[in-house]
Formats: structure tokens, sequence, C-alpha cells
């Protein structure tokens, strides 16, 4: 069989590779300055020679577009420790930073990979990058409105119960409580211990910042922790942080490193100092106004009630003296009053007595005339009738020279008309009777009439 | 008659009296009315009497507490 031209033009895979490393050397003679972002650094950081890649991200979707694989050999490690450590702003090698390398270009034909040999660094290009990228994140959460959000939550009237976010017994933890203790002052802290540093630490400063929101009993949220590498300090520079503390209901004082760093995370916050015990200072502050005005409306209020009672007491006097001389008028007036009523009491009784034994003794004298005319009136009486007695009596009449003349059959005369001449009449006197006979008869010229 | 009230006896007497005034009664009555009559006003002067004394007594003890009252008052005065 012949051999196919192809197969004669083909090269082995060590002959290509072995291509592709001079072709490279040749493209890439120098050294030359990659800047790019760390990845999958953090794992390998302890090892001998330290593998990781350097990408390229979309500045707005954040999708990776380039990646190259790159090494940091042990031999070269010093030098870089030193760049970093002279930094204005030191700090350490880290997934997420973004860096420039100084890096040869390199491929290791038994992997087949382009590979950079990182040979040295420029710190001032991360520092730069890294100030650049929380300048636009500042810029961001202005636009938003994030970082005044927390700031218009009102302090408590006594913020004296504390959820405390920070590491666990660090410096930070010990300043500020301790700072707090020394106060004298009742404060009631709850610590969530929180991761305050690396790529774990925004998602756990969240959670915490949730957890103590949530609650009741917490007056204010403190997130604090002492100064570190701007790379430490530069997972405070965190939108997401900074959100959370926006729509928390509680107000959030933060204390994060020392005197010129600022984290978004400050920005974000309600109130923000630059160390622990700082942070603790104001909180006492707080409480200390807050005792303060108590004692000056204490003080008010006492001498509003003093002033008050003070004018109580004076009412109460003058009542006292106006109840007093009313009532001695009072009195007064009653004992003229009984006096009087004592004068009558003594008088009149004997007055109405003496008044009814006067009426009593005219009473008598009526009495005493009464009962003898009635006596003699009834002996008047009594001498009317026997007079009238007399005078009716006939023989009374026959005294005085009357007579009484009567018919044979003796019924008394009073008229001569039933008298014929010749008949008898008896005719009786005082001492005895006429017998005579009848002659003649005249009448009168005016006779009386019978009855009278 | 001892329980008759001064003015049933006063009232009593009027009548009598009126009536003996008035002649308005019988001979063989008077001596009876009149001797009620006056046994009426030694009644009353009786009630009379005794209420006297009674208020004399009364007022007399009341006049002498008065006057230790104040003997008493001018004292602590």
């Amino acid at each position: 069989m012949n051999p196919n031209p192809i197969e004669t033009m083909s090269l082995r895979v060590s002959e290509f590779n072995a291509l592709v490393k001079e072709v490279l050397e040749a493209g890439f003679p120098q050294s030359l300055w990659i800047c790019g972002e760390i990845q999958g650094f953090d794992r390998q950081r302890h090892k001998t020679h330290v593998f990781f890649d350097l990408v390229e991200k979309d500045p707005i979707s954040h999708d990776v577009i380039a990646r190259i694989g790159a090494v940091i050999f042990a031999r070269q490690k010093p030098l870089l420790q030193q760049r970093l450590r002279l930094a204005s702003d030191p700090f350490e090698l880290k997934d997420g930073l973004e860096v420039r390398f100084l890096c040869r270009v390199d491929f290791y034909p038994p992997h087949g990979m382009v590979r950079l040999i990182v040979e040295d660094l420029d710190p001032v290009y991360t520092v730069g990058q890294m100030a650049l990228h929380k300048q636009r994140l500042i810029e961001e959460l202005k636009r938003e409105g994030v970082l005044d959000a927390n700031k218009r939550r009102p302090w408590p009237m006594v913020p004296l119960s504390i959820g405390l976010i920070t590491a666990y017994d660090s410096a930070a933890y010990n300043d500020f409580v301790t700072h707090l203790r020394e106060s004298g002052y009742g404060f009631r802290i709850l610590v969530r211990n929180t991761i305050m540093q690396g790529r774990q630490c925004p998602d756990d400063v969240v959670a915490a910042l949730r957890f103590f929101d949530r609650r009741e009993d917490i007056d204010v949220i403190v997130i604090t922790r002492g100064g570190g590498s701007l790379a430490d300090l530069h997972a405070f520079d965190n939108g997401t942080i900074a959100r959370t503390i926006a729509v928390c209901r509680k107000p959030v004082v933060s204390g994060i490193g020392h005197d010129i760093n600022i984290t978004v995370t400050d920005l974000a916050s309600h109130t923000t100092c630059k160390t622990p015990t700082a942070l603790a200072q104001c909180l006492i502050d707080r409480i200390a106004e807050f005792c303060l005005t108590c004692d000056e409306k204490i003080n008010c209020l006492d001498q509003e009630l003093s002033r008050y009672f003070e004018t109580q007491r004076r009412r109460l006097r003058e009542a006292v003296l106006h109840l007093d001389t009313g009532t001695r008028r009072f009195l007064q007036r009653h004992d003229q009053w009984l006096a009087r009523a004592e004068g009558r009491l003594q008088r009149t009784p004997l007055r109405v007595l003496s008044q009814h034994a006067r009426m009593l003794q005219q009473r008598w004298r009526r009495l005493n005339s009464a009962w003898p005319r009635v006596l003699r009136n009834a002996s008047q009486l009594l001498e009317h009738k026997r007079q009238a007695a007399v005078l009716s009596d006939p023989s009374h009449w026959l005294t005085k020279g009357f007579s009484i003349t009567r018919d044979q059959r003796g019924r008394l005369l009073k008229t001569v008309e039933t008298v014929s001449n010749g008949q008898a009449l008896l005719t009786q006197l005082r001492d005895g009777t006429l017998i005579s006979r009848v002659e003649g008869r005249t009448r009168s010229s005016s006779p009386l009439s019978e009855g009278s | 008659m001892a329980q008759l009230k001064y003015q049933k006896a006063v009232k009593k007497l009027d009548e009598i009296i009126a009536r003996i005034e008035n002649e308005d009664i019988d001979v063989d009555e008077l001596a009876a009315r009149v001797k009620e009559a006056v046994s009426l006003i030694r009644l009353c002067r009786k009630k009379i009497e005794t209420a006297k004394i009674e208020v004399q007594q009364v007022v007399e003890e009341f006049a002498q507490e008065a006057q230790a009252l104040e003997d008493e008052d001018d004292d602590a005065a």
C-alpha cells in the first residue's frame, strides 16, 4: 500500500506541540503586562506552585468572555509578596481581584496548554481598580437611593438592645463590648458570629442583617470589624449588603476598618464610626443624651410640681382663713340669733299663758254675769205668766164691776139679736146672780167685733 | 275630765257660756252647766299654772346652763 499523501504530511502531537511552542515563543519574545480577574486562586494559595485562571468578564452581564491559565511558581512568591506589602494599600491576592501581571507566555507540551507564568505584578493597578469598582458602585447605589434609606430611620429613644454583627471574640468584638460594659448602662448585646472577610463575608453579613431586623427585641444593628488590608475590607464594598441595609427597618450603625477606610457598607449605614470603640461611644452618647433629657424633664417636672403645690398650699391656706372667719361670723350670727331666741323663749310662753289666764278670767266674768240673767229672765217670764193668768180669770173682772149674762140654758150672750122680749136672763155678779126679763133692746151704732 | 285638752276645754266652755248668754238653756240645766263651766275654768287655770311652772323651771335651768357655758368661754379666752 502506498502511503496516503496526507499521512506523509502529518505531524505527531509532540512535533505539533513543539511547533506551537516555537511559534508562540517567536510571537511573544518578551514578557508582557496582562490585566484580568483572578479565579480559582483561593483553593490553591497554600500549594508550592499556585495554578489559577485569569478571566475577563463582560462589563454588563459579568459573563466570562475570555480565560487563560496562569501560574505563580514558588521562586516568584517572595518578590510578589514584597510588592503587595509595599503597596500604598497592602492587599493579598485572592479570587475576584483585578490584577495586572507581568507574564511570560508559555506552552507546556505535555498538557498542550498555553499558560501565563507570572513574573511580577503592579499593585497600583489593583488598588486603582478596586477604587474604580467602589466608585462605580457608590454612584449606582446613590442613583438608586440606597445610601440614604437607612439614614431616614429614626434613632430608637433608648438604643440599649443591640444586634452585633462581628466575628465573635475578635479584637473589634472585645473593644466594642468592653467599652459598652464600662459605660455602666444596661446594654443588652446579642452577637451573631459572622464571617467578616473573604468571599463568604457579604452573604453572611446579609443573613445577619436580616436575622436582626426581624427580631422585635433589637433596637439597633451594629456591624463592626477591625482594620485590615484593602482587599479584606473590599468585601464590604458590596451592593447586596448596602441594599439590605437600605431595607432594614432598624438603624444600622457601622464601624469597619480604621480611619481612612470608608466602605460602601459604611456609606449605606445610618451612622458610621471609625472604630469599634467609637461606635460603642456613639451608642453610649445616645443613652447619655436620653438620660440628660430625662433629667431635664424631671427637673422641669419637679419645678412645675413645686410651683403647683405651692399654689395649692397658698389656696388651701386662704381657704382655711376664709373658712375660719366665715365660720366665726356664722357662729356669731347664730349666737346672736340664739340669744334673741333665748330671750323670746323666756318671755313668750309666760306671756301666752297669762293671755290665756286673762281670757279665762273674761270667760269667768261672762259666765258670772250670764247665769243670773238667765234666772232673772226666767222669773220675769214667770211673773208675766202669772199676771196673764190673773187677767184671764173672769172672777177678776166681776170684782172690777163687770158681769156675765147667760140665757136660761146657760149660754153666754154676746149679741142682742138672739134675745127676744120677755125672755129670762141670768146675770152673774161678784157676789151672786140676778134673774131678769127682757123688756126691750137697742142696737149699738158701732158694735164691737167678736173676740176683741 | 283631767284628760281633756286645754283647747277642747276652752271650746266647750265657750259653748256653755254662749248658751247661757243667749239664754238658750233650761233653768233645770243651768246649775249643772254653770257647775261644769266653773270646773272647766278651774281645769284650764290649773293647766296654765302647771305650764307656767314648768316653763319657768326649764327656762331657769337653761339660763343657768348658758351662764355656765359663757363662764367657760370666758375662762377659755
